[in-house]
């Protein structure tokens, strides 16, 4: 135990290994989980999180620890992986109603969503490096996007924006390109595992 | 004794009095609130355009709560100043403490003007200054320091009123929907 932590510590040291918390952070149902799914899945074999239609399936910080992502040549990254709780301004439980829940229901998760919103908020103090992800079939201009990249910007904190669902006809990840041409941007399906070795790269390249 | 008696009796209804005074003040408060609320949300669109000057006198927490407050009451409020970005977030937060079966949330949307040469100079030694005093403030336990907002303009709305804000870098359009 002792000869791991030491043989831990000095690869660490010598900059083969970079230990690293990444937050996947982005507005509701861009695709998070299905983020977190695959990364976690690729490289440790489990599954975060449940993926579902309905807005706000994340209310509480899915974690998964001890993702290795192996670089170029001997160099390694370990991720704690924690997939965040969509952010947004609003919480409408009667959104949730027209995906059949009942009132009562809808109320609670209505009330546990904005619990998430706030946790998730809180860990941006705690984060290394983050994955902003974006819906690439919508306008990427958004006051959640603009107020988290700002955040992110002030705080110091490295971020590789992710446009999902390129697999989709409607997806236009050049508009996010073009929208935030100061930071990287990589065009995904998470869902598809389509480009996905690009993010693997980009985060042994930006993650601190 | 008698005297006593009748004394008691008295103040007893005194007090009664200003109890159903009080109840009726808070009744009524709550009341034209709600019908408030209401007619704006039915018939009138309120925009309440605020000079950032009323906003830059108060501290960050304040500032927050005073404009929930109104835009909990059913109005748009439009200001000639942007909220740092981490004052954002702070906004966000608040909102979800706030959100409840009548008030879903709010629409925000903000312009910034960037700063240029001595201005954008002034603005990040400003900045950086009040990161710092906000720190020690968090560590000495006092309430955040005052900061003014930026250059720019911003829109914050209840989103049961605002449907849809469509942004480009220069400009934005809002699409409200008045309930029927």
């Amino acid at each position: 135990m002792v000869f791991v932590r030491f043989f831990d510590w000095l690869s660490g040291l010598l900059g083969f290994r970079k230990n690293i918390t990444l937050g996947v952070y982005g507005e509701i149902n861009v695709g998070k989980t299905t983020l977190a799914n695959k990364i976690s899945l690729d490289w440790a074999g489990e599954e975060v999180g449940i993926v579902s239609k309905i807005p706000h399936e994340t209310r509480t910080i899915q974690k998964k620890e001890k993702v290795v992502i192996p670089l170029n040549g001997r160099r390694k990254i370990v991720l704690n992986l924690l997939d965040m709780p969509g952010l947004a301004t609003k919480v409408d439980y009667k959104q949730f109603m027209k995906y059949g829940i009942k009132r009562k229901a809808a109320k609670k998760r209505a009330k546990e969503a904005t619990r998430g919103v706030i946790e998730a908020i809180k860990w941006l103090d705690n984060v290394d490096t983050v994955l902003a992800v974006m819906d690439a079939t919508k306008d990427p201009l958004t006051q959640v996007n603009l107020t988290l990249l700002g955040n992110l910007e002030a705080k110091g904190i490295p971020v590789i924006i992710v446009a999902n669902k390129i697999d989709k006809k409607r997806a236009k990840p050049k508009r996010i390109k073009s929208a935030f041409p100061e930071y990287p941007v990589i065009p995904i399906s998470a869902l598809k595992g389509k480009n996905i070795d690009r993010l693997y790269k980009a985060i042994g390249k930006h993650a601190k | 004794m008698r005297n006593k008696k009748l004394r008691n009796k008295n103040s007893k209804k005194r007090n009664a009095r200003k109890n159903a005074k009080k109840n009726v003040k808070k009744n009524s408060k709550n009341k034209r609130a709600k019908v408030n609320a209401k007619n704006i949300a039915r018939s009138n669109l309120k925009i309440d355009f605020i000079s950032s000057n009323v906003l830059n006198k108060k501290s960050e927490k304040s500032r927050i709560t005073y404009i929930l407050d109104i835009v909990k009451d059913g109005t748009i409020l439009v200001t000639d100043g942007v909220m740092s970005p981490d004052e954002e977030l702070d906004l966000i937060r608040e909102t979800m403490r706030k959100v409840d079966d009548g008030f879903p949330g709010i629409e925000v949307c903000s312009l910034k003007r960037e700063a240029e040469g001595y201005q954008r100079f002034a603005e990040q030694l400003m900045e950086q200054r009040y990161s710092i005093r906000k720190v020690i403030n968090k560590i000495i336990g006092r309430a955040s320091p005052q900061i003014d907002l930026k250059y720019g303009m911003t829109l914050i709305g209840p989103s049961r009123l605002i449907k849809k804000i469509k942004k480009s870098p220069d400009s934005f359009s809002v699409f409200a929907q008045l309930q029927k």
